[in-house]
């Protein structure tokens, strides 16, 4: 059976641009919470984000990263005003050129899970009058291609474009599954021989006017407004803290990155994935769905709870769904259960919403790479009905062979991947 | 390993009945209504609203249609649900709904200023769990009670990709049973402003229809569609049905080649993309190659995004059990190249059928269907 191993990473988190400062930011134990500045908060009830440093994605800023020219397109016109189609393209970028990307590689697919669409209201202004958008009216000459909303496959059609690549691409909008079921699919697409290198992740963006509006009307984020108001597992916790980024990876089989000489970041050993099956709007309260999904992924890796070596929970920090997810890690891990370090990095950088699971995937490299285990930012005490090992704020030394990542998405789409050490 | 489909569902332009809509299909009589506020004269659109339900509050008009949809097949299909049961949906995209941002447009006078509290603060709590991608998928596992496998995939081409991973899924025995829903809607202003804006879909008050020698552009549709597959061990009588995805620089004709190498080489029919594009068309055409007879169902229905590749199956598939071909509508001059475009309906002894649908541009999709 063909092996997927991640030879490429690339990240854009509200640490910055580049994985190398995520990684610097977890080990650091660091808080990239702060204010909004892309978007005029004051008349807004959310005014905090783990918001990626930047005001306008646009063709300068793109430019002016240290990242290999992204080919722009006419055809693409307007696309980056969406921040989540900038994060795509920069983490892209920096996971092929890590992966030592070339044209020799060019029949790599791309399989990315996305959020919602971005919507234009502006690009409507010369059709409304004040009561009506006139949509029979023969739009401006000068907007823009890309115009009222970007397409659910913008990301990542224009990844594909931009890097040359000529294989499929795939888009997973499976809420905050997403990033998670797009490396697992890429890796099932490696494991039975359908591809042999696929770029994959997941971007996000909901900092702006609807969605965090929409988030707020919801009644997921926080109420507080303070950089530490994301608390994973903690007694006092009251809810989520919104993020954005990008977090990409090239997924390869394994003999064929050893033909080209390709260094392996980590294995991708095993996911799965289940249906709660139960409410819309909150979890399967026993986990039981959830304790499926990380048993059959467990299994497919053929990994034990005892190999397990770190678990990168999904950790929302709102009562609901730390308190399910715990219960469902406690049941996995039985007497282990004090054996294995969880932790939650959403009170470091924020909710990253479909690109959520990929950035934590990409954070459950650090342990492989320098020997840390990411720490639970903004953890005081330790919610009782949280029974399992939550690491506290700072993150800790420790060497280990393989470590599980869960996303748990709005609708009970639950996901579960594990990463091995590299073969 | 064969895949069959055992039991199928729709909801579309030309009523929700599949026996029913069969009937007007073989009649080449295209489902178009009269568009409202619209930059085109007619739209595939599936009119009325289901009826009401306590799942409204979480899901959009062709969402909550794909409910029932789903409802109706799965029942029909007397799969128990479970943990060996898998859910895949796929999902055309989040349409703007402006009649609910209406509100946080209307009261603006000053930029964005009051854009929360004279807007945003106005609309439903759950108004983002109502345009949330996977809310169908949710609902129709909690419904059903299905809880093995899932995923939502996005796109125009997203119907194709869910139908594929739930063969995979099949295939490797990760489920039993897949229940396979996508629904979409094109018939959305900022959708066909877009669309006609990149000649996608044709303005003229009469529509030529696709492989016509005065095709310029479609028409826009929306549908939603389920079907419940199983492995053919378990279901020996169902049609078998195998599908691929590809994407490819360029046109979408460049890919179709390289699609037909993964698929088996006998086909007695193909429906195509249809896209009412002269080069595409011809292009089309072109790499099948061939004289098999070519239909087209988006000619019938409009152009149903995401829910394409499920329709086919199901009407097509319904061409090859009861025999008839459905005639491509509007087709009054074909223009000249290979298979041989229906003009009128036909009877038909073939087994087996092609179906191809387009995303966006450069990926195509293929699926092949096969009955005993």
């Amino acid at each position: 059976m063909n092996v997927p191993v991640i030879t490429g990473v690339g990240a854009v988190s509200a640490f910055g641009v580049g994985f190398p400062l995520l990684r610097e930011g977890l080990r650091a134990g660091a808080c990239a919470v702060g204010g909004i500045r892309s978007m005029d908060v004051i008349h807004f009830p959310l005014k905090i984000a783990g918001e990626v440093p930047v005001v306008h994605t646009d063709d300068a800023w793109v430019a002016s990263s240290k990242l290999p020219p992204v080919w722009r397109s006419r055809a693409w016109d307007g696309a980056l005003r969406d921040r989540k189609v900038a994060f795509a393209l920069l983490a892209a970028a920096e996971a092929w050129r890590h992966a030592g990307g070339s044209a020799e590689l060019a029949h790599a697919c791309v399989v990315m899970g996305v959020g919602l669409e971005c919507a234009f209201l502006e690009d409507a202004l010369p059709l409304y009058d004040g009561t009506h958008v006139h949509w029979e009216r023969e739009p401006a000459a000068d907007i823009p291609v890309i115009r009222f909303r970007t397409p659910p496959d913008a990301p990542a059609r224009m990844v594909r474009e931009a890097l040359g690549l000529t294989g499929r691409h795939l888009v997973h909008v499976d809420a905050c599954a997403a990033g998670a079921l797009a490396v697992a699919h890429a890796a099932s697409l490696i494991q039975r021989g359908a591809a042999r290198v696929v770029l994959c992740g997941g971007t996000d963006s909901m900092v702006n006017p609807f969605g965090l509006g929409g988030m707020w009307r919801l009644g997921a984020p926080s109420p507080r407004n303070a950089a530490d108001a994301c608390r994973p597992f903690d007694l006092q916790r009251d809810g989520l803290v919104v993020g954005e980024g990008s977090a990409m990876f090239v997924v390869e089989e394994l003999s064929h990155a050893r033909a080209r000489g390709a260094p392996f970041l980590a294995h991708v050993a095993g996911w799965a994935s289940t249906q709660d099956g139960y409410r819309v709007t909150a979890p399967r309260p026993d986990g039981s769905a959830a304790l499926r999904a990380m048993q059959e992924a467990l299994e497919r890796a053929h990994v034990t709870r005892e190999d397990l070596g770190y678990i990168n929970a999904h950790g929302t920090g709102t009562r609901l769904n730390d308190e399910a997810e715990a219960t469902a890690i406690a049941a996995l891990l039985g007497r282990s259960v004090d054996n294995v370090p969880v932790s939650s990095i959403k009170g470091a950088i924020g909710h990253l919403m479909a690109a959520a699971g990929a950035m934590e995937l990409a954070a459950c490299l650090v342990p492989f790479l320098d020997g840390v285990l990411p720490g639970t930012t903004n953890l005081k005490t330790v919610d009782p009905a949280c029974p399992i090992h939550v690491l506290g704020p700072q993150p800790v030394r420790a060497d280990v062979d393989a470590v599980l990542s869960n996303s748990f998405g709005f609708g009970g789409q639950n996901a579960s991947v594990v990463l091995r050490r590299a073969p | 390993m064969s895949v069959v489909v055992i039991a199928q569902a729709w909801r579309t332009a030309a009523g929700h009945v599949v026996d029913d809509v069969m009937e007007q299909l073989w009649t080449g009589t295209p489902a178009h209504h009269r568009a409202q506020g619209l930059p085109v004269n007619v739209v595939g659109s599936v009119e009325g609203s289901p009826p009401a339900a306590r799942t409204d509050r979480f899901v959009r008009r062709m969402g909550a249609w794909c409910l029932h949809a789903a409802q109706e097949a799965w029942m029909t299909s007397g799969i128990r649900a479970g943990e060996r049961a898998g859910v895949y949906l796929g999902y055309g995209g989040v349409r703007a709904h402006w009649d609910d941002l209406m509100p946080a447009l209307q009261h603006q006078t000053d930029g964005v200023t009051l854009l929360w509290e004279r807007g945003l603060r106005t609309l439903h709590p759950y108004w983002m769990l109502n345009n949330l991608s996977n809310n169908v998928h949710a609902l129709a596992a909690q419904a059903l009670g299905i809880t093995g496998e899932g995923m939502t995939t996005g796109g125009a081409n997203a119907g194709a990709v869910a139908l594929c991973q739930a063969i995979r899924a099949l295939e490797t025995r990760a489920v039993d049973a897949a229940l396979v829903m996508a629904h979409d809607s094109l018939v959305a202003p900022e959708v066909v402003l877009d669309m006609c804006g990149r000649g996608i879909l044709n303005t003229s008050a009469d529509v030529a229809g696709p492989y016509d020698v005065a095709s310029a552009g479609g028409v826009a549709g929306e549908a939603a569609a389920a079907l419940v597959l199983v492995r053919q061990e378990d279901a020996p009588a169902g049609m078998r049905v195998q599908g691929v995805t590809s994407a490819v620089a360029g046109e979408p004709h460049e890919g179709i080649a390289r699609l037909l190498q993964r698929l088996p080489t006998h086909r007695d029919v193909v429906d195509g993309m249809g896209a009412a594009q002269r080069l595409t068309d011809d292009g089309e055409r072109a790499a099948l190659g061939g004289s098999s007879p070519l239909t087209s169902l988006q000619s019938l229905l409009g152009n149903t995004g995401a829910a394409s590749a499920l329709l086919q199956v199901i009407a097509v598939g319904q061409s090859l059990r009861l025999g008839r071909l459905m005639p491509v509508a509007k087709l009054r001059n074909v223009a000249p190249g290979p298979l041989r475009p229906v003009v009128k309906a036909a009877a038909f002894t073939g087994r087996s059928a092609l179906c191809l649908s387009s995303g966006s541009p450069g990926l195509v999709s293929a699926i092949h269907l096969e009955v005993p």
